[in-house]
């Protein structure tokens, strides 16, 4: 039996939401994907802010 | 117990159907329940966004923060970029390189008129031109030799000021020295051209519509002249003599870095006069019309014998006037080692010898070698 991300209350193997907190429950695969975006934006985002004081930075 | 939404079997405790994520009357009970305010407030016993909601929202602040960006900074936003490239290429050749691209060719582009040509040429570098660095003073220099002179563009991107204000003053007296050569020079550039050339004179370099039928596309070449950043961009290279490079007596005497530059115009010039005997005004654009007479001027260039005229006669003159027996090559050697260079089949280039002529006037003007006088004034007299 797996377990809530949200809630971390017991998920039955043919549920779609959490019986307790109502959280989607998805696959794993699912969330490895969702997460390394996450992660990929907030590089990218943290990369453009380095770009926007780098070009300032640069002896023009 | 059935869910009210879906009707999927529920436990009586469920707060949210496991089908339909819809809530059940337990879960809005215990919502209502006043003592579970703190547990709410909590978040972790109500229904959550997930992540994905995260994700879309990082993507819109993305978004966002680039167009904001590139509104305060334009192209500027990509700097560091083509600073790292200039960095990584004086890394990789131990010496300072151009960011500048002089290579760049085109195709199935619509260009009708002349301007519609140097419009083009013009555009090719001024989409370059933010990876410079800022020196106003250099864009002067830069703008007044293309007001002044008709050169569509000049590109001396990176070059120390002194440097550019030593160039600028060759070409001023280079215009001085003879005024009726404006209208075919597109560019004078910058460019990396490793060890090759100091300065190289390009009669044409075909830019856009190369491999285009001409009835269908008309094509646009450049005429430049290229500095090389191996020395024009190196302090410590032009902090020696041009001598140390090429060797003793291989230029006219008293040659320099910067007088290179007139040997080149000194080629633009020779090319200036097979177009006007040709009466072309220049060879920017290529159209159906034009075709034929502008690939028989360049074969005629290549050739050099219109040059080997020129020479023949300035030969047969300082011959008369000084009472000698002269051939060629030591009426060439009277004027530098380098106008006296042979091809690979062990013929004299003409237009050396010419390009060598200009630079010695240009150096020393009426003190310049009678061979160069009598070459001078054969040029003085057709470009009238």
């Amino acid at each position: 039996m797996r377990k809530c991300l949200n809630c971390k209350n017991d998920v039955r193997d043919d549920d779609i939401y959490c019986r307790n907190c109502g959280f989607l429950i998805q696959s794993n695969r699912n969330y490895i994907i969702v997460n390394i975006f996450i992660v990929i934006m907030v590089i990218g985002i943290i990369f453009l802010i380095a770009l926007f004081v780098a070009s300032y930075m640069i002896e023009k | 117990m059935k869910c009210i939404h879906c009707e999927a079997e529920i436990e009586s405790d469920d707060n949210f159907c496991p089908k339909c994520g819809h809530w059940t009357p337990h879960g809005y009970d215990f919502l209502k329940d006043q003592t579970n305010i703190e547990m709410i407030a909590h978040g972790e016993s109500i229904k959550q966004s997930n992540r994905l909601v995260l994700l879309m929202s990082l993507f819109v602040i993305g978004c966002l923060t680039f167009t904001i960006m590139m509104f305060i900074r334009g192209e500027s936003l990509f700097l560091p970029f083509s600073y790292l490239k200039k960095q990584w290429n004086n890394y990789m050749y131990g010496y300072n390189t151009s960011a500048i691209k002089t290579d760049n060719k085109y195709d199935k582009i619509e260009i009708n008129t002349y301007e519609d040509a140097i419009s083009f040429i013009k555009k090719d570098f001024q989409k370059q031109t933010f990876i410079c660095r800022e020196d106003n003073e250099l864009f002067k220099i830069e703008d007044e030799l293309e007001k002044n002179y008709q050169i569509p563009n000049v590109v001396f991107c990176d070059m120390p000021y002194e440097e550019a204000s030593k160039i600028k003053k060759v070409i001023d007296r280079m215009y001085f020295l003879f005024p009726n050569i404006e209208g075919a020079l597109t560019n004078i550039t910058i460019t990396n051209a490793s060890h090759e050339y100091i300065a190289r004179f390009q009669p044409m370099y075909q830019f856009v519509n190369i491999e285009e039928d001409i009835t269908k596309y008309n094509k646009v070449n450049k005429t430049q002249i290229l500095l090389n950043s191996y020395y024009f961009l190196n302090e410590e290279m032009l902090d020696n003599s041009i001598q140390s490079t090429v060797g003793e007596n291989w230029y006219v005497e008293d040659a320099t870095w910067e007088s290179s530059i007139a040997h080149e115009i000194g080629h633009y010039i020779s090319f200036v006069l097979l177009l006007k005997e040709n009466k072309l005004a220049n060879i920017t654009l290529v159209n159906s019309s034009n075709y034929q007479s502008i690939t028989n001027v360049l074969n005629s260039f290549e050739k050099g014998n219109y040059q080997q005229d020129i020479l023949n006669t300035a030969l047969n003159n300082y011959n008369t006037r000084y009472n000698t027996k002269l051939d060629l090559t030591e009426f060439a050697l009277t004027i530098s080692r380098y106008a006296s260079e042979k091809d690979d089949n062990g013929n004299l280039i003409y237009d050396e010898i010419i390009a060598e002529a200009i630079h010695d006037y240009y150096l020393h003007d009426d003190n310049m070698q009678s061979s160069s006088a009598e070459i001078i004034k054969i040029i003085k007299e057709m470009l009238k």
